[in-house]
């Protein structure tokens, strides 16, 4: 019991020193998190919101794939991606491999199926008046997208936050993709696996502290989002 | 946009129509002139060649006495499936006025509402507006039209904004920047104090207060048509003598009024004509 009060107690000094080799796993986490969400909101939200709206050939086949995708599991995404980043690969000479931005690409693919499944979601949920009271208002087609999407914006910010917690704690692809170098490419999971591993649990309890603020953070954003979504 | 039925609308479905009336038909001429606010100047041969007037100065296509319809159907069956839910062989509706709907529940009163609402068509027959074929016209002829015609929801959706943005949206639609005073004046035609409701989110409001605001927001950009579904099946007296004086004074204003309810009372004293919906067939 000892180790671990002391771990805590070591963990807490680590943080509240502003150690250099912690930050650093956080700051990269939350570089290639951020670089990822924002490549998910860009190309998930449009691909959500046509397969929530629109009728087309396909379209139950495609949510089936959207669902699946959500249950993908990191280290296929993580193998994948390392395959086509690899110098061999179809994509070895953008030299993303154990580069932040390549970690970001892996994340992206993570989070792109959490942001399309629920867009499409919270469109086809939307109050079935509201079509019809844009058009009754004289909305055009465009306009009638828009403000739809405008009016589902909760949802659409809790998709996003939904994504973000999802990829900041993932581990099989940062450690795949990312190949865990300290001070380039090492997050705050991979970081907790590897000083675990090696038998220092105040990094990994202190790196653990960082997640479960992020974790509590998005969980109040949620909740706000969540209260303002349900009026 | 997607054409599912089950979101509440689907598309005019072309070629259920024939025929198109000329551009320079008569009544056409007179939507433009309405539409520039100038109907109620016009010289009746202008507008209605050949009408004659019995009585008092012609009030162009808002006069109830022309009998130019601003609405026609011959023929019109509307199905759900296999069923036939309406059934018009003939229907004339003039410009101008209040007309009344009434008839019982599943009759088909809704569906003729959505039809001169412009967001269903015809399965079979034709329906014209302002002289104009609907049917077989493209998706955004359709759009341009229907932003002259409103459909108030018996139970009204309000966007998730300002009472003041519900208001302007149908403004803003149509390309307007300066809403401010529309809006104003939209509110005061339905009783509701701009300064106390201007600033309200949609959830500070009471139910009778939300109708008058979705009734606001369609009187804001001035239709040339209100349709209005059971408007009052959910409000108190008072709320119900509101919406009554907002119809008069839009129907004083050249807006043609066609008002769907169950309450005859609330409906007799109001409408100049009522129509009786029963079993797909209207009568009256």
């Amino acid at each position: 019991m000892d180790y671990l009060l002391d771990g805590f107690a070591t963990a807490l000094r680590l943080l509240a020193a502003g150690d250099a080799e912690t930050f650093s796993a956080v700051w990269i986490t939350l570089a290639a998190s951020g670089m990822s969400i924002a490549a998910c909101l860009a190309i998930g939200a449009p691909l959500g919101f046509l397969i929530g709206y629109h009728d087309f050939p396909g379209r139950r086949a495609v949510r089936i794939a959207v669902d699946t995708a959500l249950c993908f599991p990191t280290v296929v995404i993580g193998l994948l991606v390392y395959l086509l980043l690899s110098r061999q690969g179809p994509l070895g000479d953008l030299g993303l491999l154990f580069t932040i931005p390549g970690m970001a690409v892996g994340l992206t693919l993570l989070g792109i199926p959490i942001v399309m499944a629920m867009t499409a979601l919270a469109v086809e949920q939307a109050d079935a008046r509201l079509r019809l009271t844009l058009l009754t208002l004289g909305a055009d087609g465009r306009q009638v997208l828009f403000a739809t999407l405008w009016e589902t914006r909760y949802h659409l910010m809790l998709a996003g936050v939904a994504a973000f917690g999802r990829i900041v704690s993932e581990v099989g692809i940062s450690m795949m993709v990312g190949g865990n170098i300290k001070w380039h490419t090492r997050t705050i999971t991979t970081a907790i696996a590897l000083e675990t591993g090696k038998g220092d649990y105040a990094l990994g309890i202190a790196l653990g502290l960082v997640l479960l603020a992020i974790a509590l953070l998005l969980n109040l954003v949620l909740a706000g989002l969540r209260r303002r979504a349900g009026r | 946009m997607s054409g599912r039925e089950d979101n509440g609308v689907s598309r005019m479905s072309p070629g259920s129509c024939e025929h198109n009336i000329p551009a320079d038909d008569a009544l056409a001429a007179g939507a433009g002139d309405m539409a520039d606010g100038a109907a109620s100047e016009a010289h009746p041969e202008e507008i209605h060649p050949g009408a004659a007037h019995t009585e008092g100065p012609c009030t162009g296509v808002l006069c109830t006495r022309c009998h130019v319809p601003l609405y026609q159907l011959e023929g019109v069956v509307r199905r759900h499936g296999e069923r036939t839910v309406l059934d018009v062989p003939r229907l004339d509706i003039t410009a101008g006025g209040i007309t009344g709907v009434v008839g019982p529940n599943g009759g088909g009163k809704s569906t003729l509402l959505r039809l001169l609402a412009l967001l269903d068509a015809p399965c079979r027959g034709e329906l014209h507006f302002a002289g104009e074929a609907v049917g077989p016209l493209s998706a955004a002829r359709t759009a341009e039209l229907r932003r002259s015609v409103t459909l108030l929801l018996q139970e009204p959706y309000l966007l998730r904004r300002s009472v003041y943005e519900n208001v302007a949206f149908g403004l803003s639609m149509r390309g307007v920047r300066d809403t401010a005073d529309a809006v104003r004046g939209a509110l005061e035609l339905v009783a509701l104090d701009p300064d106390v409701f201007l600033h309200r989110r949609w959830f500070e409001l009471s139910g009778g207060e939300a109708q008058r605001v979705a009734l606001a927001a369609r009187l804001a950009f001035s239709p040339r048509v209100l349709l209005m579904d059971e408007p009052t099946a959910s409000l108190d007296e008072d709320s119900a003598a509101r919406i009554a004086d907002a119809a008069r004074a839009v129907a004083g204003r050249g807006t043609t009024v066609i008002v769907v309810s169950h309450d005859r009372d609330w409906l007799e004293p109001l409408a100049d004509r009522i129509l009786k919906v029963r079993r797909g067939l209207v009568e009256g």
